[in-house]
């Protein structure tokens, strides 16, 4: 499982938070040119991940967005076919669910990061499909 | 490596042609009437620089090629954020992504409405030149902001050519009978094509793009190939 080095991943998510690079540079003593190397390196690392999962359980790819760390794919379980919604989450790595079966501390870590502005699932759900 | 895929005209100079083109045509129509003066055939020549002309994906960037190739929009691989598939989201729009192409699609569609609506007899604007704008670019319209509702687009589709078809033919004679019905199949064709095709959304140091490609996981699947070998 795919997990960012922490120097990497630091930055990442301070952008994913809505930082921009010129503060984060200054709130971590390095470059805005070390943000931004780190920024394109974490893109890659993540859309890669992403891409990965798909490969491996034959899922379609719907979205992919590595700046907030979050994927929607389309697949077959049993027949049936089903959302599975991923999300990259700092210091674990990737986690993906089925459908709307979202726990709370995605519907946190999704407040946090920005995709949604309210911890409920159906407008977390809204925004990953729109 | 060339790609067959058509970047639509959403923002920059591709956009400011469209929409030179297409308001300085609706425009030019009525000032030309009024004052006499014949410059409005100008305008749809511009519109040859906001066509799409395929893309390059080289080691480093994708070159979306627009207006015989003299517009390229260079996209970093590694600036890009977000890639979605916007035909398979379930409430995917373009309208949210790209607000001013939006508008310009909804402003020709009210000029076209106004002009359905000037005075006058036998105004060949009014009744001829109106239906074929508002049919064609509100069908163009529903395909681009609504793209997994085929149902809506496929009902616009026939209201559309139904509205192109008879309202000249009704308010002008059967001369445009011909010419409505080759039109008509212009919108088959665009229905057809655009449902064949998939939307695909990218956003790259904050700009977004629209692209359509036959395939969406080969599209996908070429851009994988290409970062990964760049990956670090």
């Amino acid at each position: 499982m795919l997990k960012l080095p922490e120097g990497m991943e630091r930055v990442w998510i301070m952008r994913a938070k809505g930082m921009r690079e010129v503060d984060i540079a200054e709130a971590l003593g390095i470059s805005r040119q070390a943000v931004n190397k780190a920024l394109k390196d974490a893109r890659v690392k993540l859309f890669e991940a992403f891409f990965a999962i798909a490969e491996t359980f034959s899922w379609d790819v719907v979205r992919v967005n590595a700046e907030k760390g979050f994927a929607v794919f389309s697949g077959k379980v049993l027949g049936k076919r089903v959302r599975v919604y991923a999300f990259y989450l700092p210091g674990k790595g990737i986690k993906a669910f089925f459908g709307e079966d979202v726990p709370d501390y995605i519907l946190q870590h999704a407040l946090e990061v920005g995709i949604i502005k309210k911890p409920e699932k159906e407008g977390l759900i809204k925004a990953l499909e729109s | 490596m060339r790609l067959k895929l058509s970047a639509f005209p959403v923002r920059g100079a591709p956009l400011f042609f469209l929409a030179v083109s297409l308001i300085g045509g609706a425009l030019g129509v009525l000032i030309q009437a009024a004052k006499g003066e014949n410059f409005a055939w100008v305008f749809p020549y511009l519109l040859v620089f906001s066509a799409p002309l395929g893309a390059e994906l080289n080691g480093k960037e994708l070159v979306l090629l627009h207006g015989f190739g003299l517009i390229r929009e260079r996209i970093p691989l590694d600036s890009i954020e977000e890639v979605s598939i916007l035909s398979r989201l379930e409430h995917g729009t373009v309208a949210r992504h790209f607000r001013a192409y939006a508008a310009l699609w909804v402003l020709l569609v009210a000029f076209a409405v106004v002009y359905l609506l000037l005075p006058g007899e036998k105004n060949p604007i009014g009744a001829y030149f109106a239906p074929l704008v508002i049919s064609m670019y509100t069908v163009l319209f529903l395909i681009l902001m609504l793209p997994r509702k085929r149902r809506i687009v496929y009902l616009s589709a026939f209201i559309a050519l139904a509205f192109l078809v008879l309202y000249p033919l009704v308010f002008i004679g059967p001369e445009t009978l011909l010419p409505g019905v080759v039109f008509g199949f212009f919108i088959l064709w665009a229905v057809r094509t655009f449902q064949s095709e998939e939307l695909i959304l990218l956003v790259a140091d904050g700009k977004s793009y629209l692209l359509a490609y036959r395939d969406g996981n080969e599209f996908l699947n070429l851009l994988r190939r290409v970062a990964n070998a760049q990956a670090p």
